[in-house]
């Protein structure tokens, strides 16, 4: 079955997700992982916003979190303190996912502000994206493969990554593994190398584009994985059941 | 028959005279484009207040436009859009401008400095914003600092907590005895409320005190200093139950890029022209579309 990078994209990410794993999304792609992993093989995954919404079931996502779209047929409606202090600062989110302006060879993530032909541009900023990135127990990062998204060195630190390429955990922070997908392959970090580096790369795509689409120097063997691709069922499930408006424009 | 709700009752404007003076702290809660407090924000630009301090934990609409206006020198959020329907313009161009001093945090960190501030703390510690820019800056400023935890030896980032002079809530509904009732996620409202001095809730309605709705109160009588009777107090923006957002106001407003002869018009157009915030519901909504906005609302509760 045909596919496009989008659907992989989601399919790769849903499969992050483990049956009754707590899960912390934004809208868009990361609102479809979710979405998909729980028609599939996570039917007791529970989603979240940052806001106090808790397992919505709408089947048009409008604009964001804050659209009343987003939150209908939610099963419980709380506050920031319980999502964001209780839950997650408590150590109670399995899987938290992040948009991000850009990100680097240690991880870190900037949603805050970038240059733009020289100058300055402040974008969003964190919202909850320092809280999960430093928080959850695994952080997943979506984002388009393209030099000026995938860096040496963000322009502003947002979130923290591996400080100094150590171990999250030794320099005090709770985040467990960040996992970058992008359109192109899949990201973790490597102790050993002590910078982020390529664990499988999507179908089609060569080794070659990769690193011309990473701005800092990637070593990929030939024998690199290949990501695994969606299954029948997966796209199936995704196609019929999964409003492509969340992912088909996401990036 | 006279309610206790009555003692408290006043429109936007005297409200605003009464516990908003120039170079107040002001507290919100709303976030991106729902909930926001756009009746009191209105008021507030009338009354051209100046030099004030906003903090909140999401930056929304009703930010943005007194950012804009000329009415606030330094705000404390925790970032903001107006989701997809553009950022915050007039917010993210005085940083950048450095128009305003801009203390950025994490949302859970904002939260903490207001439930902090609730429980009367002077200092709370966070595990969010460790090794961040966001945190440097904070201690560049003596917002924050890093402390290890006394027992254990942990890093954690301590932030000064925060007292507002008043907070600015939302609310669906006041009842008669003024308890507050907040329907759908009630985001950072409570802490807010508690860290503020003073607090003044508009609503969009007010309903008869009833025994069974006791378990709903959110926010008790005694802790309300004003409630302002303000329907559609958030349009444009959205409010859980009531009505939808104007996606066209809105990305209108977005579209202006916050250039300053634009957002001098904007304001003069739907806020100082008018003098209360039913005149500029009036002339900038028409009776058919807010019932729209009225129904899908209705309909997603």
């Amino acid at each position: 079955m045909k596919y496009s990078k989008e659907e992989l994209m989601v399919v790769t990410g849903a499969r992050e997700i483990k049956d009754y794993d707590k899960v912390l999304v934004g809208i868009g792609l990361p609102m479809a992982c979710a979405i998909l992993a729980k028609l599939t093989h996570a039917p007791h995954s529970v989603i979240f916003f940052e806001n106090g919404v808790v397992d919505p079931k709408s089947t048009d996502y409008g604009v964001g979190l804050a659209d009343l779209k987003a939150w209908s047929g939610a099963s419980y409606y709380t506050g920031t303190l319980e999502v964001m202090g209780y839950m997650l600062h408590g150590g109670k989110f399995d899987v938290g996912f992040v948009g991000v302006l850009e990100v680097d060879m240690y991880g870190n993530v900037n949603s805050t502000i970038v240059e733009v032909n020289g100058k300055p541009r402040h974008f969003t900023g964190s919202g909850g994206g320092n809280d999960i990135v430093s928080l959850a127990r695994k952080i997943i990062v979506i984002t388009r493969h393209e030099k000026r998204k995938i860096k040496e060195k963000v322009f502003y630190v947002t979130s923290p990554g591996y400080i100094g390429g150590r171990d999250r955990r030794e320099v005090g922070l709770r985040g467990g593994d960040i996992v970058v997908i992008t359109d192109m392959a899949v990201l973790k970090f490597n102790k050993n190398k002590g910078k982020m580096d390529v664990v499988s790369i999507h179908p089609g795509i060569k080794i070659e584009e990769v690193i011309n689409n990473t701005g800092f120097p990637l070593e990929i063997p030939s024998d690199v994985p290949t990501t695994p691709e969606p299954t029948e069922h997966e796209l199936k499930v995704l196609r019929e059941k999964v409003p492509a408006t969340l992912y088909s424009k996401s990036l | 028959m006279t309610y206790e709700v009555e003692s408290k009752l006043m429109k936007a404007e005297e409200a605003i005279k009464k516990y908003v003076d120039d170079g107040s702290h002001i507290a919100m809660a709303g976030f991106a484009i729902t909930r926001n407090s756009m009746a009191l924000a209105h008021e507030i630009i009338r009354q051209r207040k100046r030099n004030l301090k906003v903090s909140m934990s999401i930056g929304d609409m009703a930010l943005d436009i007194m950012v804009g206006s000329g009415a606030v020198n330094e705000v404390n959020y925790g970032g903001g859009s107006l989701d997809r329907l553009g950022p915050l313009v007039c917010v993210n161009k005085a940083i950048v401008e450095k128009k305003i001093k801009a203390n950025e945090h994490s949302n859970f960190s904002m939260l903490m400095r207001f439930l902090g501030g609730a429980l009367g703390l002077t200092f709370v510690p966070v595990k969010s914003m460790l090794y961040s820019d966001m945190v440097n800056d904070l201690m560049r400023k003596g917002e924050a600092t890093e402390i290890k935890c006394p027992f254990t030896n942990e890093v954690y980032v301590a932030l000064k907590t925060l007292n507002p002079d008043v907070a600015l809530i939302h609310a669906q509904a006041a009842d008669t005895d003024g308890n507050i009732y907040i329907y759908g996620p009630k985001f950072d409202i409570k802490e807010i409320v508690y860290a503020s001095r003073k607090v003044i809730v508009s609503v969009e309605e007010i309903i008869p005190k009833e025994r069974a709705l006791r378990d709903l109160i959110f926010i008790p009588s005694y802790r309300v200093d004003a409630v302002v009777l303000a329907p559609f107090g958030a349009y444009p923006t959205n409010l859980y139950g009531y009505y939808y957002h104007d996606e066209e106001h809105i990305r209108s407003y977005a579209g202006l890029q916050c250039r300053e002869d634009a957002v001098q018009k904007y304001v003069e157009e739907y806020i100082t022209s008018v003098n209360t915030f039913e005149e500029f519901l009036k002339k900038t909504i028409s009776s058919d579309k807010l019932l729209k906005l009225i129904t899908l609302a209705r309909r997603l509760m």
